[in-house]
């Protein structure tokens, strides 16, 4: 959720229950009592939901996003997934269920910016329904990079990138998890495409995309 | 179209999520300003790519909502009855629409202006909540279907897709018959699978008595052998 600068210092000032989460720690989990909304300061959270016989990676959210609002809107007592802290120590602010109703009814802008995260992650979601359903694996692979593309474009590493380049740097499992794609398959794919220069294997963590517009016109 | 019986909205007695809590003069504003449509069956309400100049709301009628594939294969995303509103999506973030709409029965939809929904929408927290818990909504239904088709196997998804329709559109008068009449690929659309796999599965379904199909009807003979199958509690209240 792009929250714009003003409610951000706002919410930073009006809210101090600010709580502290370690790489791999469980902010809360699927099941768990849902009685109020984090929003990240800083760091990256993981957002899964369970499956048959495994859990499926829905989204990664980053600063200055609000987490936990859809069993709150949904008026459930438990959450419907698991947020899990993924890279560095995350920062997160605990806003309880009274206090976001209150904020949002005082700040309408924050509804607009819930209304257009939420519209994005549908879409999102619709689109890896039909790539996961309809495309072949290369087409998948393609999208998975677009759909981490579009949840990265605001942060972190995309603010280096040259004007002319637009670079974006993933990890081996985060396209794995977001395609379907095994990894055995996709390190074989990925090779086939570093070959064609389009991409660069630099470790496990660090998958370089040197020019996103030429690499998503692949599919 | 004005032979058409749509009542104003403050008279509607459809149950619509995105208006509920509004008061009587939103809803005359909104009869003010909208227009009442027949779209016959199979005629295209909206085209994916399009940009909406206003909110649709079905006052009576069945409409698939799809997406059409690279190699141009539909993907139906959702159903949608009486009482339910379409396009909202794109309305709210000025976008095209990302999905097509089609009539799947001779459907009376009314049709109100962008300008008078956007405005009410600025100045009423109710109905600008009524929408987030909507996307909301459609977010977890969008999100439990993406798991599914990632992870079940086709017999589950086909019996799953029968219990979306259950769900969207209930049963005939019977209580065992399906109210929608479906083609088997539309099926297979909704479950992700091919034409041909989807007649297989549903041929499957009714040798072992699951369900009975008569010509286009599809009866549902037992139940909790079907949401077994589905992978999914018969007692859940979104069944």
């Amino acid at each position: 959720m792009r929250i714009t600068t003003d409610i951000h210092c706002l919410i930073e000032k009006k809210f101090d229950s600010v709580q502290y989460f370690q790489s791999g720690q469980h902010v809360y989990s699927e099941g768990e009592p849902s009685d109020g909304v984090y929003y990240i300061v800083e760091g990256k959270i993981k957002i899964l939901k369970s499956g048959l016989n495994k859990q499926v990676t829905m989204w990664f959210c980053y600063p200055n996003e609000f987490i936990g609002i859809v069993p709150f809107f949904l008026n459930a007592e438990t959450h419907d997934s698991t947020a899990v802290v993924t890279g560095a120590t995350a920062k997160l602010i605990y806003i309880s269920r009274k206090d976001f109703t209150d904020l949002m009814i005082s700040y309408p802008d924050v509804q607009k910016e819930i209304v257009n995260e939420l519209s994005k992650k549908i879409s999102l979601t619709e689109m890896r329904i039909t790539s996961s359903n309809q495309h072949s694996l290369k087409v998948r692979f393609i999208e998975a990079v677009a759909f981490l593309a579009e949840q990265e474009q605001d942060y972190g590493d995309q603010r280096e990138k040259p004007e002319t380049r637009t670079q974006l740097k993933l990890t081996v499992d985060n396209l794995s998890e977001i395609s379907g794609i095994s990894r055995k398959y996709l390190e074989k794919m990925l090779a086939k495409f570093e070959k064609k220069d389009l991409l660069h294997v630099e470790s496990e963590d660090r998958v370089v995309i040197h020019d996103l517009n030429k690499f998503l016109s692949f599919k | 179209m004005n032979d058409i019986l749509i009542p104003p909205c403050e008279e509607c007695k459809n149950k619509n999520k995105l208006f509920c809590g509004l008061t009587p003069d939103h809803k005359r504003h909104f009869s003010k300003n909208k227009g009442r449509n027949l779209f016959k069956k199979g005629q295209v309400i909206y085209y994916e790519g399009n940009y909406p100049n206003g909110l649709f709301c079905i006052f009576q009628g069945k409409v698939k909502i799809s997406k059409i594939g690279l190699e141009g294969k539909e993907q139906i995303i959702k159903f949608a009855g009486a009482g339910e509103t379409l396009g909202y999506r794109a309305l709210m973030n000025d976008e095209p629409y990302n999905a097509t709409a089609t009539a799947m029965e001779d459907c009376y939809i009314c049709h109100l202006s962008k300008n008078a929904f956007m405005g009410t929408l600025e100045t009423t927290n109710r109905l600008s909540l009524n929408m987030i818990e909507l996307l909301s909504k459609d977010l977890k239904d969008s999100e439990r279907k993406l798991i599914n088709i990632t992870q079940k196997p086709v017999r589950d998804r086909v019996a799953e897709a029968l219990l979306i329709l259950k769900k969207q559109f209930g049963f005939k008068e019977d209580g065992k018959t399906l109210n929608a009449t479906l083609t088997r690929r539309e099926i297979g659309e909704i479950a992700g699978i091919t034409t041909e796999t989807a007649i297989r599965t549903l041929s499957d379904f009714n040798k072992e008595k699951v369900i009975k199909l008569e010509d286009k009807q599809i009866v549902i003979l037992d139940l909790s052998k079907l949401a077994y199958m589905a992978n999914m509690d018969p007692d859940d209240p979104d069944l």
